[in-house]
């Protein structure tokens, strides 16, 4: 399964990147939201991590975006503690599932196998 | 011209002159050079360290068991050349800098990973050592850096601190005695003789976790002397709903501090039993009007008696507009049959037709 992470803190993006290698995943990253724009279209991932804060383009952005071209395709939020309104227009947007920083990578492992369950 | 010049300054001197002049712009620009060179050789350097570590605490993170943990280590300290890095100063503190900062996004056993990391390189003993220097900002860093790292063993030489002068001191130091141990940590209000600010009473309560609270400690502040320890405990009840303290809350509303009284009415609002609307009667002479007015926004959300609503009806009687519409809002939400009986009484009153109006128009 491809997956793109897009995180712009360079040590959660490559600890998130090796966790999903593990479990067997083909990783694609970036650390901004307008390349993960570019990647989502180049790529066709099956899966999407997004952080919602980003340079160039947010978490939310990239959601919207998304959820208007290519549904089919879920997407996982990683917010702040205390972003629950962030969270909440990310749901509206049509994301599939969020987790809160701090979060454990399993946590994060067993989710997307739950969302690529489906 | 010149000739005049030569008579008073002869030419050797203005070449002599020139000369230096030269010599000090080149030696400032070469100051300059060397030292924007050597800048970005340590910026380099430093992107080049935290791409290193980067790599090796993502690989920590994700370890599942003990052995992976060693292993992971061993092979990133076995190139030539590592082991000298990890006990390089400087190297250290970017490694100390970058753990932190992941442990922050990190949680369970990945976050024990991360303090395994930090406890087998010794990198506790670098913050210890800044912990017990002089320098107060290198103080501060530490403490956040071995609270980040629930590292217990330093708790009594941090909690030390907590009522240290120097306010950033103070400050980091409470912060990490709570991170590190919870509302137990808050022992130091028992102590603490300078201000808690507000700032910091809402980032104290940032690390708190419900279910932690004890009464009986918050019993103890709610009688110190420091007026901020008060206010804090007072916001303590009111978050966590402490409604075995329901009479010393009462108590606080004669308190000198009008800060304090206030938030004694917050934190009443929270924990009011049949008794309270009583209680507010009895001390309501005693506050200033925005109290008053709190107290009477109050009374239809802590159970208006009888008799809270003959005393809001001599309230509506008296000169005071602000206090006459606010009781009468106060009454109506109690009440509205006793509500009928006021307006039946003061429709006539011309002072009371305006505050009438007013009701009718924010009623429709």
């Amino acid at each position: 399964m491809k997956i793109l992470v897009a995180e712009d803190e360079p040590i959660m993006q490559k600890t998130i990147a090796l966790r999903l290698k593990k479990d067997g995943h083909e990783v694609i990253t970036t650390d901004n939201g307008r390349e993960a724009l570019t990647l989502i279209f180049e790529q066709s991932p099956d899966l999407i991590i997004t952080d919602i804060m980003m340079p160039y383009a947010s978490g939310l952005e990239i959601v919207g975006t998304v959820k208007q071209y290519e549904k089919k395709i879920p997407v996982i939020v990683l917010s702040a503690m205390g972003q629950e309104n962030v969270v909440l227009e990310a749901f509206n947007l049509g994301a599939d599932d969020f987790i809160s920083k701090p979060f454990s990578p399993n946590e994060l492992s067993m989710r997307v196998k739950r969302l690529t369950a489906r | 011209m010149n000739l005049f010049v030569n008579s008073i300054v002869p030419t050797a001197w203005l070449l002599l002159a020139a000369r230096v002049l030269t010599l000090a712009v080149a030696a400032i620009l070469l100051f300059v050079f060397l030292f924007l060179l050597q800048n970005k050789r340590k910026k380099k350097r430093k992107a080049q360290l935290r791409v290193l570590f980067s790599d090796l605490i993502a690989e920590i993170t994700i370890a599942e068991n003990r052995p992976e943990l060693q292993e992971t280590l061993q092979a990133f300290a076995s190139p030539k050349g590592r082991k000298q890095l990890l006990a390089n100063g400087y190297a250290r503190k970017i490694l100390i800098n970058e753990l932190v900062k992941t442990k922050e996004n990190i949680s369970g056993q990945s976050a024990g990973n991360l303090c395994w990391l930090y406890e087998e390189l010794g990198l506790r003993q670098d913050c210890f050592r800044a912990f017990r220097t002089g320098k107060w900002y290198r103080k501060v860093r530490a403490m956040q850096q071995l609270a980040a790292m629930q590292q217990n063993d330093y708790l009594v030489k941090i909690y030390r601190e907590t009522n240290n002068k120097n306010s950033f001191i103070r400050t980091a130091a409470q912060l990490a005695v709570v991170k590190l141990t919870g509302f137990k940590g808050l022992r130091f209000l028992s102590i603490v003789s300078h201000p808690v600010s507000q700032w910091q009473q809402l980032s104290l309560l940032s690390h708190l976790q419900e279910g932690e609270v004890e009464a009986g400690m918050i019993r103890l502040w709610l009688s110190k002397k420091n007026e901020s320890v008060v206010e804090f405990a007072l916001r303590l009840v009111e978050i966590y709903k402490c409604h075995d303290l329901h009479n010393e809350v009462v108590n606080s509303l004669r308190h000198d501090s009008a800060a304090i009284r206030l938030q004694a009415l917050q934190a009443l609002r929270e924990i009011y039993t049949d008794n309270t609307a009583e209680a507010l009667l009895q001390a309501y002479p005693l506050l200033n009007r925005p109290e008053q007015l709190a107290i009477v926004a109050m009374l239809p959300e802590v159970g208006g008696s009888e008799n809270a609503l003959r005393f809001l009806t001599t309230l509506v009687q008296g000169e005071d507009e602000g206090l006459c519409f606010h009781a009468m809002h106060a009454i109506q939400q109690i009440s509205p049959a006793w509500s009928s009986q006021v307006i039946h009484q003061l429709k006539t009153n011309p002072s009371f037709i305006p505050i009438l109006t007013h009701l009718q128009k924010e009623a429709v």
